[in-house]
């Protein structure tokens, strides 16, 4: 399990680093009230990182 | 049968180098010109933030925890020997980059330097760099040093393009209208287009000098005087970049 979950680390992290700025950006822009940038965000993100992983497997 | 090392391999220009600098190209021109003809709103600074600056505490834990996670991971993937030369050199370079800007947001718990920059952001350049560094890497092993770094430079310009509008929108930090002393008129949501730009010439040049180093056959002293060494000098050279193409948007009058 934990050896699983090591693994899962070594090949996903820096795709997860990524996902992280698209997901505080998401965060914030809610809590701020910018649907607008939000949804930007959510657009964005959700052509990138698929592509990355497709691409990266 | 005709072989070629890794390195002749490396530092060949390919025909996907090419295309990939054309598509950097078409894109960085696409975000001018687009951004020039949609008139996009800047936050007026009433909106700015909210009344507590909580969000910009996690910002900075979270920028440290990355870049903790990001050095272990490499020291698990890429071993003690890349972890040195890629780690405080890409700091160095965050921290030159980011020493002159003084439009940061001054409740940050960590300052750095004579205007008060966030030292959250400049763990934040390591995280990115080395993320990219790797994605890079794995998207396409056959691709050029040179390929790899307009890959990276482009992916982070889509980082970049709705984190900084709300950033700014946050008040995390502000932008001036003039850059390197000429006005700027195209922007982002407040967002100079040049930024986005700079994070391509960042991002990109990042890459390929770490790809070289990574390929030379220096011994690991050598690799890691190199890799803190030149540092300088390749901010100056995205300095350099940046303020040739801030010149030329001012004269095209974009």
């Amino acid at each position: 399990m934990k050896k699983t979950l090591v693994e899962m680390f070594d090949s996903i992290f820096p795709l997860l680093a990524i996902s992280g700025f698209y997901i505080i950006s998401l965060f914030t822009a809610i809590l701020i009230g910018r649907f607008d940038l939000a949804l930007l965000d959510i657009l964005i993100a959700s052509v990138i990182l698929p592509t990355i992983y497709w691409y990266g497997r | 049968m005709h072989r070629v090392n890794r390195e002749q391999y490396a530092s060949r220009f390919q025909g996907s180098t090419i295309i990939l600098i054309l598509i950097a190209i078409i894109t960085i021109s696409m975000l001018v010109v687009g951004l020039k003809l949609i008139p996009t709103p800047a936050p007026s600074s009433e909106t700015f933030g909210l009344d507590n600056w909580i969000l910009l505490h996690v910002f900075e834990v979270l920028g440290f925890v990355a870049l903790s996670m990001s050095i272990v991971h490499s020291l698990r993937v890429y071993g003690k020997e890349q972890t040195i030369i890629f780690f405080p050199s890409c700091f160095l370079y965050g921290l030159l980059l980011e020493l002159p800007f003084s439009s940061y947001n001054q409740n940050a718990w960590i300052k750095v330097g004579p205007y008060g920059s966030m030292l959250a952001v400049v763990a934040g350049w390591c995280v990115v760099n080395y993320a990219l560094f790797f994605i890079s890497k794995k998207i396409s092993c056959s691709l050029s040093i040179i390929g790899r770094g307009v890959l990276s430079g482009l992916i982070g310009i889509t980082i970049d393009l709705p984190l900084d509008p709300i950033a700014f929108a946050y008040g995390l930090w502000y932008w001036e209208p003039i850059f390197f002393g000429y006005p700027i008129a195209t922007t982002f949501y407040g967002v100079p287009v040049i930024n986005f730009i700079n994070w391509f010439y960042t991002i990109s040049l990042f890459i390929m000098f770490q790809g070289y180093l990574e390929r030379s056959v220096y011994t690991l002293k050598t690799k890691f005087l190199i890799s803190i060494l030149a540092i300088p000098l390749l901010a100056v050279a995205v300095l350099v970049i940046s303020y040739t193409t801030v010149y030329v948007m001012f004269l095209l009058g974009v």
